[in-house]
């Protein structure tokens, strides 16, 4: 599967984002986005998750290609968007990973959104209100639930910002595993060392372009060793793979 | 002047526990009117706040700022304008509404919706948009996005649910004109409290004050219940 965009343009009122930009992704992959504050990595992110109308562009998904209108509900059905600080709806924590789920379905599969909890750590806090968790539980809180809607490609706005050392090396780790779940990835970020390492691809959005970046000397996909991620006091996820 | 008002109270509490049929007659048409008028604002109401708050159209200021100016419009003002519509030379006087309970739920309606779809696009709109894209962005269907929003924003909604019933509840001057006061079939709270006082029988008209007033306080203790359980925090 693979998703992508063609001659994209987005502006706000007289100041032109970005034009005629163009990129493909394919499942399984990770692109790491880049650029400085106000530079678009956000709307980009947004108009190819099928949440903000652009100017003009031609949107490319499975092999169907269409304008924003006509492909919108596809791609949201695909793509799951993860705010830089997700959002927690008025819940438990096993509330918001069921979210996914309607109402019928939620009874029935409450061992796959247990199981989902356990994954990202945080089964043990499955019925606590959702609004009192920490920055790094809410990362990881926000991608067991795009796990259980199990989107084809997962979008991610600045992840690891404002998370401390052991958070932002337990989120990375979610996201590789993702990853190796054969999900499509966009992350961006103004700098990651570790991403950069992970990612196939890595753009930077800059003056309205999207350009490839070059990696580092020698630099190559998937090379930094991710360490155990700390958990302190929370239960350790398990290493299952979602079906 | 002190005694009087002892003996008038005694008379009126005397009224509403003696189980007087004509008091509680005007208390069944208050409430019965109200709340047929609450229940259908109430979706009309919080259904436009919601589109005027999220939804992207032209003249969308403009249908804001018109309800937030219709929440100044005197109940007499709007009593008028439905009488003159509902009379028999008016556009809808064909439907013989005028003097009728549905009558007074139309103009308790059109009292309300201004304070639903005001209060209800502040709720909206003072809320976090995030919760709207995650709903989507998560697969719910829009109607579920709508909903998720809405409980998102329940303590806003319900004052506005409070207020919106608080005026139609007390309101006398659309009642007066659309109802016609009529004993037994039109004749409410308010209504009541302002014949009876112009009759001077006070006693009948504490005993529908102290109604209001009951009524007024449990809505916001309840107001205020709800509120306290949805405490953000640990």
């Amino acid at each position: 599967m693979e998703v992508g965009f063609e001659g994209l343009t987005k502006s706000y009122g007289r100041k032109q984002l970005f034009a005629g930009i163009a990129f493909q992704l394919g499942s399984g992959e990770l692109l790491l986005l880049s650029g400085a504050n106000g530079a678009g990595k956000t709307t980009m992110m947004r108009i190819l998750a099928g949440l903000e109308r652009p100017n003009a562009g031609n949107f490319l998904l499975n092999g169907q290609r269409g304008c924003w209108k006509a492909m919108q509900s596809r791609l949201r059905r695909h793509i799951v968007y993860l705010h830089q600080v997700p959002y927690m709806f008025d819940g438990t924590v096993f509330d918001n990973a069921a979210y996914p789920l309607s109402w019928l379905h939620r009874r029935r599969e409450r061992g796959r959104v247990l199981e989902a909890l356990q994954w990202s750590g945080l089964a043990g806090l499955a019925d606590q209100g959702a609004q009192g968790l920490s920055g790094g539980e809410r990362q990881r809180l926000a991608l067991a639930r795009a796990l259980i809607s199990r989107p084809s490609f997962l979008f991610m706005d600045e992840p690891t910002a404002n998370l401390d050392v052991n958070a932002r090396q337990y989120c990375l780790d979610l996201i590789r595993r993702l990853r190796a779940e054969g999900m499509g990835l966009i992350v961006s970020s103004h700098f990651s060392r570790q991403l950069e390492a992970m990612s196939d691809q890595h753009l930077r959005l800059a003056q309205g372009k999207l350009r490839p970046e070059r990696r580092p000397e020698g630099g190559q996909a998937e090379v930094i060793p991710i360490s155990e991620p700390h958990t302190g006091d929370r239960p350790e996820p398990q290493r299952s793979r979602m079906a | 002047m002190n005694n009087e008002i002892t003996v008038q109270l005694t008379e009126a509490l005397a009224l509403l526990f003696g189980g007087d049929p004509a008091i509680w007659a005007i208390i069944g048409v208050s409430f019965s009117v109200s709340f047929k008028a609450i229940l259908i604002a109430l979706p009309l109401g919080f259904g436009l706040a919601f589109v005027l708050a999220y939804g992207e159209f032209p003249g969308r200021r403009l249908l804001v700022t018109l309800f937030n100016s219709l929440l100044s419009v005197p109940a007499v003002v709007v009593g008028l304008t439905l009488y003159l519509v509902l009379s028999r030379q008016g556009p809808l006087g064909d439907l013989r509404l005028l003097f009728t309970q549905d009558a007074m739920v139309l103009g308790q309606i059109a009292l309300s919706l201004p304070i639903l779809v005001a209060m209800g696009h502040s709720a909206y709109q003072g809320g976090d948009r995030r919760a709207w894209e995650t709903a989507l962005t998560l697969g719910a269907s829009r109607l579920r996005a709508v909903v998720s929003v809405t409980r998102e924003v329940k303590f806003a909604l319900l004052a506005a649910l409070v207020a919106g019933f608080g005026r139609i509840i007390a309101e006398v001057g659309a009642s007066m004109m659309l109802g016609g006061n009529i004993q037994h079939y039109t004749r409410n709270i308010p209504t009541a409290i302002a014949l009876e006082t112009s009759k001077g029988a006070f006693a009948q008209g504490i005993a529908l004050g102290l109604v209001l007033l009951v009524l007024a306080l449990l809505l916001n203790a309840a107001l205020s219940l709800f509120q306290g359980k949805g405490a953000i925090g640990p």
